[in-house]
């Protein structure tokens, strides 16, 4: 009696436990957070930080590309600026900007950066990035995606010395059988081969707004 | 016809954003070519503003001059 019963759960016990394990290899896959929950975390921890360096590059004009590479440009500048709670402050140009308004120094006095067409165009073109994340952030959860979400399996392809999970033999006792799982992944392994990059594609009226704001700034040359 | 959007980067290790890229588009009647609402090729006008971040809590209060300070506090 003991025996049958011990043959009749042994199996089970050693299926149970191979489940497990089936599971615990796919749920380093489920780790993998949606692009609103990682874009609303950064956006947090961004909002934490108290001062920090931002580079803005601004390309603008006409593409006749599918990358909307531009090939006739209207504009084509780089800032870099101090970001300090509230206040962005851009040595080179001599400005000061909240994300409402700015000052600039030239012609020998501190004057509205929307005094002359450079500052115009600082204050138009550099937004804060906390500011630019929150836009973003709208419309994440409905439109945001992961464009590297593909790249673990494609990294595993690539080098099969680091494998994106690695697979483990369990030989299931008196069986004879053997099962092959998947092993879990580390923290640190998930980490590794988390996606990075995602993309949030913005409705028409925002679009057209950013749009309107370029034309405003008079880049475009009609005012 | 336009189109928008954000291509953003996050630092796995900090999860802070590390490259922000506000990308605007619009058509031109006749000469833009388009699947279904986005625009995929043709002759478009194309801003790319592109944010790199960095030195994240190295950067100290700026000090800025009186007169500058006179002037930010009078704009509304």
């Amino acid at each position: 009696m003991k025996s049958l019963l011990i043959r009749a759960l042994l199996p089970a016990v050693v299926l149970t436990a191979c489940t497990g394990l089936l599971f615990a290899g796919d749920s380093s896959k489920k780790k993998v957070p949606s692009p609103y929950s990682q874009l609303a975390k950064a956006a947090r921890n961004l909002s934490k930080i108290k001062g920090f360096k931002t580079t803005l590059t601004v390309q603008g004009g006409l593409s006749n590309t599918k990358d909307h590479k531009i090939h006739q440009f209207a504009v084509k500048e780089t800032y870099q600026g101090d970001i300090y709670k509230g206040l962005l402050h851009v040595s080179a140009k001599e400005s000061f900007k909240t994300p409402r308004k700015g000052v600039r120094f030239f012609e020998g006095a501190w004057r509205n950066i929307h005094s002359d067409p450079q500052g115009k165009m600082l204050q138009t073109f550099f937004n804060f990035p906390q500011e630019v994340l929150k836009q973003a952030l709208r419309h994440a959860k409905k439109s945001g995606r992961w464009l590297d979400a593909d790249q673990p399996a494609a990294e595993a392809e690539k080098n099969p010395a680091r494998p994106a999970a690695e697979e483990l033999e369990i030989e299931l006792e008196d069986s004879g059988r053997t099962v092959v799982s998947k092993k879990p992944l580390s923290g640190e392994e998930a980490e590794a081969i988390m996606p990075t990059v995602m993309l949030v594609q913005a409705p028409t009226r925002e679009a057209l707004n950013h749009y309107l704001a370029v034309e405003n700034s008079g880049c475009l040359g009609g005012g | 016809m336009t189109n928008a959007f954000y291509e953003i980067e996050i630092d796995p290790e900090t999860a802070l954003p590390i490259r922000i890229k506000v990308t605007a588009l619009t058509g031109r009647k006749g000469k833009t070519r388009r699947k279904g609402n986005k625009i995929v090729g043709g002759e478009h006008a194309a801003f790319h503003f592109e944010y790199k971040l960095s030195d994240f809590g190295k950067v100290e209060a700026p000090k800025i001059p009186r007169g500058a300070q006179k002037v930010l506090a009078k704009l509304k």
